[in-house]
């Protein structure tokens, strides 16, 4: 088991202790403030039990000289008094120990901010394929939960968890200091259980965590069965499928229970450690201690300071072996990170930006352009060499073989194809979030990647299948933060059709949507994407598959105020509905990786037999 | 109120735990143990410190250190056998709690299934179930424990010195008060904290999602920025809370507890050890229980929020128990029912609470037939289906099957002849062997096999990694759309019914694919009874009848041709889906064409 978990690890412990202290490098002056409070607050702890041995035995002496009458009542007032201060000077300890978690707190803090702009700018600049590997689910968890503070992530871990661990080690080495310094033989004692209690605790540890993600496991387990049964309530009803459910369910409990009770009889373990096991030292002490008093070779108020030091010593001594597990897990949140920013690197790399601006798109060219997805090994994978034509091997099918075509300023081009056929990819690859294998992607005769890409970016609009709503209001929605005015972005929703819906919203633009705000159906959000996509004022509109947004009368008056008001504007309609394939200048058929014809509606009917299948025959 | 709810959480639970009493006594005895431990300790320390090192008896000391060690061992030994109870109770109690839940759950009707998201129902059932446990087998016994060490501290106290006690009760009292506004206050800053975290994920998520559009767009930098506002509005959140938790209030309270608390016995104890009222030996016994004496204190503030909630989380458990199924199963079995001669809606409407979703419905389904069901997307029309499954029961009206109101019949026995397939595809956590089984037993697999191979579905399973024992991965997410369709379909056959019901799969399917579904979902509608609710027209031109509903009405019935002779809805309906020919239509939006999924791949864009 511990050598699998070993095995879990990407890189030896060097590796993330460095890859900590890079991240450190900069905050420098944080971490020395940060050490110096450590210390500090320390090295007042641990004289606290001296104090109180000084009070114990100066009560003592006192008591004795008193009751000699060698001092009077007066004299042992005003030495009260005097320790009453000391005691009082003491509450420093307790005011630096609550400024000191504060700074690191503050420090978490900062680290959690730069993780995940860093981790997210990453996210920003991959391509597509990336998002093949990393679902957004499982994105979102690492730059959530992988990296936050609390519960502790990777940004505890790097901070407060080191700085608790450094804590914990400096009070245990100073309490085992400072007791070596009252008397060095019962120190030898009292220290001789702590090897022993730290091995246990570690052992605990360990089997703790594997038994906790055990049921862990059988939590989510459960938590899949319970999602899977609620929603599909309908077909569980209809198919008499509720006694066999209870089974398949009660079975899933059964299994559960034993993990259940091996979890808190663990946890159980814990408490009964934290409740007696920091006995076992004062064990020693109080016989051999008591010992020593009885011989007078030890005062009472140093047998008093011993059990005060061992009380301390007892929970840094269990936040290490839990320290050695937190950092494990870091390690695994750092190895996580990792993988995100390695998976598809070749990709970034390609990606550099042009050096042209382009005033306008003329006209759009695709020559010789092959593409293939990747296969899943090879993004698994990502060491495999690149896909080359050369190697035939494990290849997925070519999306696009040698595909050629141009489409000048103005056009309307209708592209169909049955599923699969490679028409989403297709305005992928015009867009620059896809980039060919082999051949290119020209604008103005100009290939894409010589072009600044801000300044093509610009000019383009992109309507997805599949519209992403931002939780905000539908006004920043449509403006996707350009700061247009309300003028240009009330025209563009009227265009797409929009705004009537718009206008039955208690707050219209100002109306938030998504997680808090109202919920839009499917043909809102997609209306709502295309007023975003024109209200960045585009040359060339990509849209894909909007049939379902618009029913046929509003998607004519759509084109017919498109071309009204953006006369000028070339654009790329991926559909199914052949009302709309109707209405474009030009119609690309696609089919196993190339085009299989182009025409009218009308050319198409007559000459192309895929066009005749797709239009229901 | 919630007083009154959690009383009756109380006496709710409690029931379950009836089994467990005596291991709940044993637990009970045990913690006195460990408490009656923790007081013995600065007691022996006394008295070592005051007989035994006076009398500078060494055997004397070691007497009572061996006794000491005694009582440790006794102690520990004690508290891990009430752990050990404890875990046992515990998780049997949760599993029979969560076992009836399910149970219950799944016997609601869809009424509740409305009125309860998903999400909520996994919570009740896992969640706030583990709440109600926790805070029998941890709460409760921390509590109890908790109680136990400060009363039996303050009773010690009191027994050697009343004015300590006094003063020891006093400042739990006040220490009590302070820590208990504070921890409300902190809670609700936390709770702040919490929701700007899920704010955050929220909006992360979204960007994620919509990272192709932001780069295509070139919106990179606005991203960013906004990222950053959203951390830092959490961030500047947690730092304040990290202020007044560690600065302001951990430090004050371990000032007050540690340093203050001593400091006055100091002041106190120390002239009454010199006026020979008090040993040594008692000041340092004093101490030592007061080091051990807030501690308690601070857990059973814990306890107290563990247990609100807890109560509360009870309150919802016990509410989803109380809840009676809409649907009554008061019919009775009728074994071999088979379908005669067919089934009649009599007047039939329905309404959810005051809203009517359909109104005297009425309308026949002979045997054998096919029909077909038209209409916008709450025009009432999976409400007739639903109603048909007895997911609900009209409001007015009755369904007939051969003459015999349906809700006469039992649930089972009438289920039982119908095969619903929906257009979304719910496939359960399970072999794909187990789910065309529906996970029934007592099919056996030639029955099985038989009905897939029928269906054009035996190949593509064979080529999963272990055929029909392939585990299904998410929802059967490792399938493509049209495969999860012919699973729904051979589902359907394997119960060989004399009703189907379909909810048609819809709009982005290309063509091709569907064809294939078609054919396949012809071969499952061959030679029985068949109720098709239509998102695509083309498809059903072939029904016997098409029903169609507008706003809960039903409004036009015939075959297509009949239909399409008539002027209304259905005419405009067909020639908007044909060419778009109708220039505006204000009755029937294209509802219909939007409701249905997509069969794009999931990663094709994003």
């Amino acid at each position: 088991m511990k050598h699998e978990k070993r095995k879990d690890l990407r890189h030896t412990r060097a590796y993330y202790i460095n890859w900590i202290w890079n991240e450190y490098r900069p905050h420098w002056r944080m971490v020395l403030f940060l050490l110096f409070l450590t210390f500090l607050s320390t090295i007042i702890a641990v004289l606290f039990p001296m104090v109180l041995k000084h009070i114990i035995d100066t009560l003592v002496t006192g008591l004795k000289s008193f009751q000699a009458g060698t001092t009077t009542m007066e004299a042992a007032r005003s030495e009260r008094n005097r320790l009453l201060l000391m005691l009082l000077a003491m509450g420093l300890g307790p005011v630096f120990s609550g400024i000191y978690p504060y700074f690191r707190a503050r420090m978490n803090v900062t680290f959690e901010m730069y993780f995940r702009e860093k981790f997210f700018a990453e996210i920003l600049s991959k391509g597509h394929r990336f998002f093949l590997k990393f679902r957004t689910g499982d994105l979102v968890t690492r730059l959530t939960e992988d990296i936050r503070t609390n519960p502790p992530g990777l940004s505890w871990l790097c901070c407060s968890g080191i700085f608790r661990a450094v804590n914990s080690a400096s009070i245990i080495f100073f309490c085992v200091i400072s007791m070596t310094l009252l008397h060095w033989k019962l120190a030898l004692v009292a220290c001789l259980p702590l090897p022993i209690m730290l091995f246990i605790f570690i052992k605990l540890e360990t089997s703790f965590g594997e038994t906790f993600k055990e049921a862990q496991e059988g939590m989510s387990e459960g938590n899949d069965f319970l999602e899977a049964a609620y929603s599909g309530i309908k077909i569980i009803t209809s198919f008499n499928a509720r006694k066999p459910q209870e089974k398949l369910y009660d079975t899933l409990l059964e299994k559960r229970i034993g993990q259940e009770i091996r979890v808190d009889s663990l946890w159980g373990m814990f408490m009964v450690f934290f409740e007696f096991l920091n006995y076992v030292g004062e064990i020693m002490v109080l016989i051999f201690g008591g010992i020593m008093v009885i011989r007078g070779s030890l005062t009472l108020g140093t047998y008093y300071a011993f059990f005060s030091y061992l009380g301390m010593i007892i929970y840094p001594l269990m936040d290490i072996p839990m320290m050695l597990v937190t950092l494990t897990q870091a390690c695994v949140s750092i190895d996580r990170l990792e993988d995100m920013q390695q998976a598809d690197r070749a990709w970034q790399d390609l990606d550099v930006d042009g050096a042209t601006e382009i005033a306008n798109i003329e006209s759009l060219s695709f020559e010789n352009v092959s593409f293939r997805h990747a296969t899943l090994e090879k993004l698994e994978n990502p060491d495999l060499p690149a896909a080359s034509a050369a190697d035939p091997v494990e290849q997925q099918p070519f999306a696009f073989r040698h595909l050629s075509f141009t489409i000048n300023r103005g056009e309307k081009v209708a592209i169909v194809g049955q599923i699969g056929s490679g028409k989403t990819t297709l305005l992928n690859l015009i867009s620059g979030v896809m980039k060919p294998d082999d051949g290119m992607v020209t604008i103005n005769g100009m290939p894409l990647p010589e072009i600044r890409k801000q300044s093509f970016r610009d000019k383009i609009g992109y309507i997805q299948q599949e519209p992403v709503i931002f939780s905000e209001s539908i006004r920043t929605n449509i403006d996707f933060w350009r700061n247009q005015s309300d003028e240009l972005i009330q025209s563009c929703a009227r265009l797409a059709q929009f705004e009537r819906e718009v206008m039955t919203f208690p707050g219209g633009y100002t109306e938030p949507v998504g997680q808090r705000g109202v919920t839009l159906s499917g043909g809102q959000r997609q209306r709502l994407s295309i007023a975003r996509a024109l209200v960045g004022r585009p040359q060339l509109l990509l849209m894909d598959d909007i049939t379902a947004s618009l029913d046929a009368a509003n998607e004519k008056k759509l084109w017919a105020d498109l071309n009204r008001e953006f006369g000028a504007i070339t654009c790329l309609i991926v559909t199914h509905r052949m009302a709309t394939a109707m209405m474009a200048d030009r119609i690309i058929v696609l089919k196993d990786g190339g085009i299989e014809a182009t025409g009218t509606h009308d050319e198409l009917l007559r000459d192309c037999a895929t066009y005749r299948n797709l239009s229901h025959g | 109120m919630l007083i009154n709810n959690s009383k009756s959480v109380l006496k709710r639970i409690l029931p379950y735990f009836r089994p467990h009493l005596a291991s709940l006594g044993v637990a009970l005895l045990t913690m006195i143990v460990v408490t009656g431990v923790h007081l013995i300790r600065p007691m022996i320390l006394r008295t070592i410190i005051d007989t035994a090192i006076p009398a500078k008896d060494v055997e004397m000391a070691l007497r009572y250190a061996g006794f000491f060690i005694g009582c440790l061992v006794f102690g520990a030994i004690a508290m891990y056998v009430r752990v050990k109870i404890m875990a046992r109770i515990g998780a049997e109690v949760v599993a029979e709690i969560k076992r009836r839940l399910f149970s219950h759950i799944l016997g609601q009707g869809m009424r509740f299934f409305d009125q309860h998201q998903t999400g909520k129902l996994i919570t009740r059932s896992e969640s706030d179930a583990n709440q109600l446990k926790s805070m029998f087998t941890q709460s409760t016994a921390q509590l109890v424990a908790s109680v136990m060490l400060i009363v039996g501290t303050i009773f010690v106290l009191m027994r050697e010195d009343t004015r300590v006690g006094l003063v020891a009760m006093l400042s739990l009292v006040v220490v009590g008060l302070v820590m208990f506004f504070y921890l409300t206050y902190i809670r609700t800053l936390y709770t702040k904290v919490r929701e700007k975290n899920s704010a955050l994920t929220g909006y992360l998520a979204e960007y994620i999602q919509g990272v192709p559009l932001i780069k295509v767009h070139g919106r990179e930098n606005d991203i960013m920025n906004n990222l950053r506002a959203h951390s830092q509005e959490k961030a500047q959140l947690e730092c304040k809370a990290a202020f007044i938790e560690y600065t302001l209030f951990s430090s004050a309270f371990r000032f007050c507890t540690e340093i203050g608390v001593l400091m006055l016995l100091f002041a106190y104890c120390s002239s009454q050890v010199y006026a020979g009222t008090m040993s040594v030996g008692t000041l340092v016994m004093f101490m030592e229980l007061l080091r051990q004496f807030f501690r308690p204190l601070e857990f059973l503030i814990e306890v107290l929020a563990q247990l609100q909630s807890a109560l509360a989380a009870g309150v919802r458990v016990f509410d989803i128990l109380d809840t009676e199924p809409a649907v009554k199963d008061s019919g009775e079995p009728v074994s071999g029912l088979r379908l005669q001669n067919g089934i009649a809606f009599n007047d039939v409407s329905f309404a959810y609470d005051s809203e009517i979703v359909l109104k005297n419905a009425t309308f026949a389904i002979p045997r054998g037939q096919q029909l077909a069901i038209v209409g916008a997307s709450g025009s009432g029309k999976t409400t007739c289906i639903n109603l048909l499954l007895r997911f609900y029961d009209p409001t007015e009206g009755s369904i007939t099957v051969d003459g015999r109101d349906i809700r006469t019949i039992s649930l089972a026995d009438w289920r039982r002849n119908i095969a619903l397939v929906l257009q979304e595809i719910y496939l359960f956590p399970g072999t794909i062997m187990e789910n065309l089984k529906a996970f029934h037993t007592d099919v056996d697999d030639e029955t099985v096999i038989k009905a897939a191979k029928e269906l054009g579905a035996h190949d593509f399973i064979m080529r999963q990694s272990h055929g029909y024992q392939t585990v299904l991965a998410e929802r059967g997410a490792n399938l493509s759309y049209g495969e999860r369709q012919l699973l729904s379909y051979t589902r359907a056959m394997v119960k060989n019914p004399d009703l189907l019901i379909l909810d048609e799969a819809t709009s982005s399917v290309d063509v091709i694919t569907e064809r294939e579904l078609q054919a396949s979902m012809e071969k499952l509608m061959l030679g029985r009874t068949s109720i098709v609710i239509a998102h695509r027209l083309v498809t059903i031109r072939k029904a016997d009848r098409i029903l169609v509903f507008e706003k809960g009405h039903l409004q036009q019935s015939g075959d297509h041709q009949t239909l399409m002779t008539q002027e209304g809805i259905y005419r405009e309906l067909v020639n908007i889906q044909m060419a778009g020919k109708a220039e505006s239509h204000q009755i029937v939006e294209a509802e219909p064409l939007i409701e249905a999924g997509t069969d794009e791949p999931a990663g094709a864009v994003a």
